[in-house]
């Protein structure tokens, strides 16, 4: 019998890019398959599992039929992990809750036949909203050094440790040039890092897809980019392209 | 001293033929629209005309990350050392970045000495660079002396005429010129370089001696400048990254994927970061922004120089640059803490409403910042050439955007004051004095009483309260008006008579046709509630005419309220507002400091106060 | 015939995007049930970028899809040139084009490799093969390794490109880098060699089926389209403008399926390499015909499992495209260029051929730059009523075999189209009366 941890992947509403990370690890695959046994991945492999060491979850939950396959995952797993932003927090999927009324949100893209049956949906929540979660791997994508290092941390059973401080510090370390001070502004401040601030390094500013951190200076965020001639519409537009209103549980 | 010349470009092939030695050659180079260091491929790209970089050169003796140890997997004699350091040259450190190395060196030799800094520092040969730009935060005037910076091995003067002058300082710095074309420098070229070293000066200076900063920090433990920036503090830790003189870090220890090898690193961190004083079992020693940033003025300013008879801050100016919330600023902050404490600063009116015949209310704005108050204190408002008068903040520190004051033509300044418009500015100084402190009493309930003109400053203690509805208990509100033309604030009373469990009741002095409410003394309204309250549960809070105090206070007496929880706000004459004119003074205490607000426990026994 | 009674309700389709059901109901030679259904939960993208501002839109639609969200961001971008009247450089355009084809590289290898070979091997996954054909494994991950790093050097990273931008780019690559990307995919024609080569050997597994199919992809006078074309069908003469895309696309909702379908000339349509390969094979390049002759792949070709050999044709051609466009960079230099415009009202449509097929995204802005309405159809949208009819006619045909095997098989057809199921629910949205 192997001893090596039993691992799993799974998606809910997504556009499975998270997913995608596992295979653009290119050669280090081998390295992980050695690491641990892949018993389910259903977009790379046709066998199934009846139970997992730890299951990866991509994708929001949309939808109250989804909810039960969740919690059947979830009852098969030792230890659940929700892999990506739409996983972790709802991410870009939670653009639909902002717009607020859901039976619009509906006809604008079914028309008249927003109603039927095979068409439900509700308000997007993450996955941490309906069962209880061991672990977030954040991003829009996920950061494949940073999966690979809480799949490391688990097989060792320790845990992960992931950035508590803000993306403005990987700027600083990679000596890039200020956003703010090229004319541009970044939510970099309240923003957790651990993508390397990708985006401020390729001349973008941060849009929060790994979320916020845990005592966030929201106050401070607002004022400082009203200070640099936003509007209020779009400061809150900001903080609702992925979502940043709610307090992230690590 | 020995002194050098050689042209520019006799320096640029110099630089090439050391290019293709062994040591790694390193300098300035152009970044976007800043600077940084970085190997040269070629001579071309060093820019020594530079404002400053974006990272210090630390980066090259403590970098970023590296690994201490190496070792297998549950073995702990496998645990090796890993000393690694290449051989390099550095072209083009500032002075006070040189200043900054020579207390990295020292906190890495003292006592125990790290290895890794000091074998990466050993095979470094540093060529320095008087600065040629000016750099908007840069104070290092301020900071260091000529002694600072020996620990280059070579200087380099811009003498403006496409020619480098060279002060020789070390025995390597001469061996390394010898292998250039550089001459001895004549007469004229030293006069040139004398005065090109100093040419560039800093925009702005500290506002003391720097051997001063020791006993003047130990004395700003509790300063407010303190408390003010580190509420726009992101603890995002962009300050500590980029300082030249900091140098802790976090070790932590990292395995392979194959999970048989691994090794043990250190990263840089810093204290201003959230969890750096976090320790197992959840207790953070610097929890707050206030407390970091406080701890991080007193290293740079008192602890590194106290220890290591070094600056500890060269005022470079990185963090200022890099920080977003542009509150980092040594500078800054140790001069606002030294600021006159008499000096206004400037305010800007913002919107004017009348209330009564005499009394306006008045919503000021200061630049960039909240005035940071707490409900119940007062700050002195000048005009120039008319005078400076204390007035009680109205308006509760949640509210954004400003602060507000209702003001009475009684006075000089207050008649001035009163021909203001929206747009005029005025002197403000302050917050002082004491405060309501209702965030103390969470859950309790809350009994305000208002005589007059002081509901003005209870309504800075119930909009608190409104605003945090929620965290306290039942709220009643007592407000006595001369007649209805000099009610104050009757919108506002009516939406707190709508809030949760909260009963406001108004009475007139004098009533008429049209008011179908109480009239009479404000003592009158009490034994309306006196079923309502219960006082061991609360807290009272009284402001009006001197005269009204004593009788209500009789009733609360009455009512079985214990000395402590019943506050008042008590008037007197504020000049200075500092404890120092004397003018407030209640028997031998200062309004201005220990009061105006004071529990009736601590003015009971006292002559003057009632 | 026999009696037999065949049920396949099978839920559980690997080794595609998204979730997909195959039905079968047989009675003996009664044809009770065949459906491709799509129960992938739909996420609403049309209304969700309702509202937003211009600059935010590629952001949003590029998360449509991980595996093309270099196709949807340039869809996206294009759809917002036009509809503001805006021209991009030929710079921003070769500079997306490289970008293009290594999203095509890196997506049909991903197909052929890791999601289609383990059926021709036996296997349930490409893990297995790692041990078994080792060789062919580490190629395939450096075709794909080498397809990602161009994403990362031109796009800043290659799921959710950061440097893509309305008109420009918010950094360039170094000249050098251009070098290196030539230099890499001169060694890659080899690499891909090979893998045709293995493809060949094992070629005869495909299962021999046709069905006439009318095939619909972009057309385009100066090359094989990708980037850039009009609107070709097998069964038109005159192409269409892609403004007029909806003449083409007729999307409908189906009851078994939470994505919505097209058809133009007959019941269904395909999109995608095959389609690609039928409309324009003439213009690839000797070598790249070639390779398609070794591979016994000829215009027109109505079998859809041949969809993977006409991918792995478009990477010869990706590859040799990558070569021309990081040569002219070489030749004449990259510089920096202002990415500023006036925002204007309007409405614009993109239409790119990304690996899956034909994409297209509508969009109309009001005078502040904001979206107001959106309009989006999915390659994988155009295929399904093509799944569907496909199944239609193959279940009769294998019948006869097991059950497992007839299983395998249908996995095999819907595999072969590639789909990219949770893109396709985010169906476009019908006008608003």
């Amino acid at each position: 019998m192997s001893t090596k941890p039993k691992v799993a992947f799974f998606d809910f509403a997504s556009c499975e890019g998270c997913q995608l990370q596992i295979a653009n690890l290119e050669e280090e695959i081998i390295g992980l398959v050695d690491l641990v046994d892949v018993v389910e991945f259903r977009e790379v492999m046709t066998e199934k599992a009846p139970s997992y060491d730890i299951a990866f979850v991509e994708g929001s939950i949309t939808r109250k039929k989804d909810e039960a396959r969740l919690r059947d995952i979830r009852e098969r797993s030792g230890v659940l992990v929700a892999l990506g932003a739409c996983a972790a927090t709802g991410g870009l999927n939670k653009l639909k809750n902002v717009r607020g009324n859901l039976e619009q949100v509906r006809r604008d893209v079914y028309g008249s036949d927003w109603d039927r049956p095979h068409l439900e949906t509700y308000a997007t929540r993450a996955v941490g909203e309906i069962v209880p979660v061991d672990f977030q791997v954040h991003g829009c994508p996920i950061n494949r050094e940073e999966f690979l290092h809480v799949v490391e941390a688990f097989a060792l059973g320790t845990n992960p440790e992931i950035p508590d401080y803000p993306v403005c510090a990987e700027c600083k370390i990679k000596e890039n040039v200020c956003l703010f001070h090229l004319g541009q502004t970044c939510l970099g401040p309240i923003v957790r890092a651990g993508c390397g601030a990708i985006c401020p390094s390729n001349g973008v500013g941060c849009e929060g897809c790994r979320g916020i951190i845990p005592h966030a200076n929201r106050n401070a965020m607002k004022d400082v980019l009203a200070e640099h001639n936003l509007t209020v519409e779009q400061i809150t537009e900001k903080f609702n392209l992925f979502p940043l209103y709610p307090e992230v549980t690590p | 001293m020995e002194y050098k010349i050689i042209s520019k470009s006799d320096f640029r092939d110099f630089v090439n033929r050391l290019i293709e030695g062994d040591h790694e050659i390193n300098g300035v180079v152009k970044k976007g629209i800043s600077f940084v260091y970085d190997t040269l491929v070629d001579a071309s790209d060093l820019c020594l005309d530079y404002d400053e970089t974006l990272l210090p050169p630390k980066k090259y003796f403590l970098p970023v990350k590296e690994t201490l140890l190496t070792f297998k997997t549950g073995d702990p004699s496998s645990y090796h050392e890993s000393v690694e350091a290449t051989p390099r040259i550095i072209i083009g450190v500032h002075p006070w970045d040189l200043a900054a190395v020579a207390l990295l060196d020292k906190a890495f030799s003292t006592g125990q000495s790290d290895v890794n800094y000091l074998s990466r520092r050993n095979q470094s040969l540093l060529i320095g660079m008087y600065p040629t730009r000016a750099f908007k935060h840069r104070f290092s005037g301020s900071m260091i002396t000529d002694e600072h910076y020996q620990t280059a091995d070579l200087m380099l003067v811009d003498l403006g005429n496409d020619t480098y002058a060279i002060e020789v300082v070390s025995e390597k710095g001469r061996d390394l010129m010898g292998k250039s074309t550089a001459v001895t420098a004549d007469e004229y070229a030293i006069e040139s370089l004398e005065k090109r070293k100093h040419v560039i000066e800093d925009g702005m200076h500290l506002s003391m001696p720097r051997g001063d900063l020791p006993e003047f920090l130990k004395k700003q433990q509790q300063s407010k400048v303190i408390d003010r920036r580190a509420d726009r503090c992101f603890s995002c830790g962009a300050c500590v990254l980029v300082c030249p003189t900091c140098y802790c870090f976090h070790v932590e220890e990292e395995v392979d994927l194959s999970l048989r090898a691994g090794r043990r690193t250190r990263t840089w961190d810093g204290c201003m970061r959230e969890g750096f004083a976090s320790a197992a079992g959840g207790h953070n020693f610097r929890e707050t922004p206030a407390n970091r940033l406080r701890h991080r003025i007193l290293r740079k300013g008192k602890y590194l120089p106290e220890h290591f008879h070094l600056p500890g801050c060269v005022g470079c100016g990185r963090c200022a640059q890099a920080c977003v919330a542009d509150i980092a600023s040594p500078l800054e902050i140790i001069n606002e803490m030294n600021r006159s404490i008499y000096l206004p600063e400037v305010a800007t009116l913002q919107k004017i409403k009348n209330m009564t015949d005499k009394d306006r209310f008045f919503e000021f704005t200061l630049e960039g910042r909240e005035l940071g108050h707490q409900p119940g204190q007062f700050v002195e408002l000048s005009i120039p050439g008319i005078g400076e008068a204390p007035f009680s903040i109205s308006s509760s520190p949640t509210k954004q955007g400003g602060f507000e004051m209702l003001i009475r033509n009684v006075g000089k300044v207050t008649e001035a004051v009163h021909r203001l418009e929206p747009g005029d500015q005025v002197g403000i100084r302050g917050p002082f004095g004491s405060h309501f402190a209702v965030e103390r009493y969470l859950g309790k309930d809350l009994l305000f009483i208002a005589g007059g003109l002081g509901l003005a400053p209870l309504r800075s203690a119930i909009n608190y309260v409104m605003d945090n509805r929620g965290s306290y208990g039942q709220v009643t509100i007592l407000s006595g008006a001369r007649d209805r033309s000099q009610r104050l604030f009757p919108e506002e009373i009516t939406r707190w008579s709508r809030a949760p469990d909260t009963l406001v009741l108004e009475t007139l002095d004098h009533g008429d046709e049209e008011w179908t409410g109480q009239t009479g003394v404000i003592t009158t309204l009490l034994p309306m509630v006196a079923d309502r309250i219960t006082p061991s549960d609360t807290k009272a809070f009284i402001v009006g005419p001197p005269v009204m105090y004593r009788f209500v206070i009789r009733e609360l007496e009455a009512f079985g309220f214990d000395h402590k929880d019943i506050l008042v706000s008590l008037e007197r004459r504020m000049e200075c507002g500092v404890g120092k004119c004397g003018h407030c003074q209640i028997d031998d205490i200062y309004v201005c400091q220990e009061g105006p607000v004071f529990t009736y426990d601590s003015i009971r026994e006292s002559m003057e106060a009632l | 015939m026999t009696g037999k009674s065949i049920r396949i309700d099978n839920t559980h389709i690997s080794r595609v995007e998204g979730h997909g059901n195959i039905v079968v109901h047989m009675e003996g030679d009664r044809l009770d049930r065949v459906e491709w259904q799509i129960p992938e939960a739909p996420r609403f993208f049309e209304s969700m970028v309702v509202g937003r501002d211009w600059s935010e839109l590629s952001r949003i639609t590029s998360r449509i899809c991980g595996i093309c969200s270099i196709g949807h961001t340039f869809a996206s971008q294009k759809a917002t040139e036009a509809a503001m009247g805006i021209t991009i450089t030929e710079q921003t355009r070769r500079l997306r084009e490289i970008l293009n084809h290594a999203e095509n590289l890196q997506s049909h290898i991903l197909h052929v490799c890791y999601l289609v070979l383990p059926d021709l091997l036996g296997v349930g996954s490409v893990l297995p093969l790692i041990e078994t054909h080792r060789e062919v494994v580490l190629l395939a991950i450096r075709l794909h390794r080498l397809a990602n790093e161009t994403c990362d050097k031109i796009g800043g990273r290659t799921t959710h490109p950061i440097r893509a931008c309305v008109n420009g780019w918010s950094m360039l690559p170094h000249k050098k880098t251009l070098g290196e990307i030539r230099d890499d995919h001169v060694k890659a024609l080899k690499d891909l060699k090979t893998l045709a080569e293995f493809v060949q050997s094992l070629a005869h597994k495909f299962p021999d089926f046709e069905r006439e199919t009318e095939y619909v992809s972009l057309t385009n006078p100066r090359e094989y389209a990708l980037y850039d074309g009009v609107i070709k069908s097998s069964d038109v003469k005159e192409p269409i403008q892609p403004r007029d895309y909806e003449r083409v696309t007729n999307e409908y909702v189906d009851d078994r399926s939470t994505a919505k379908w097209t058809r133009f000339n007959r019941d269904a349509y395909a999109v995608g390499a095959l389609a690609r390969f039928n409309n324009n094979r003439e213009q690839l390049s000797e070598n790249a015909k070639a390779i398609a002759g070794q591979l016994g792949l000829s215009a027109p070709c109505h079998n859809p499992f041949m969809n993977s050999v006409a991918q792995v044709v478009e990477c010869v051609f990706s590859a040799e495209k990558t070569i021309e466009h990081s040569q002219w960079f070489l030749d004449n230099g990259i510089k920096e260029e202002d990415r500023g415009f006036a925002v204007r009202e309007g409405r614009g449509v993109g239409a790119v051929d990304v690996p899956r097929g034909t994409l297209f995204h509508d969009y109309t802005y009001d005078g502040k730059g904001k979206c107001v309405e959106a309009n989006l159809v999915i390659p994988t949208n155009q295929n399904h009523a093509n799944i569907q009819a496909d199944m239609e006619d193959l279940v009769p045909l294998i019948k006869d075999m097991s059950v497992e095997k007839m299983n395998l098989t249908l996995e095999m057809l819907v595999r072969a189209y590639d789909p990219c199921i949770s893109c396709s629910t985010h169906c476009v949205d019908l006008r608003r009366s």
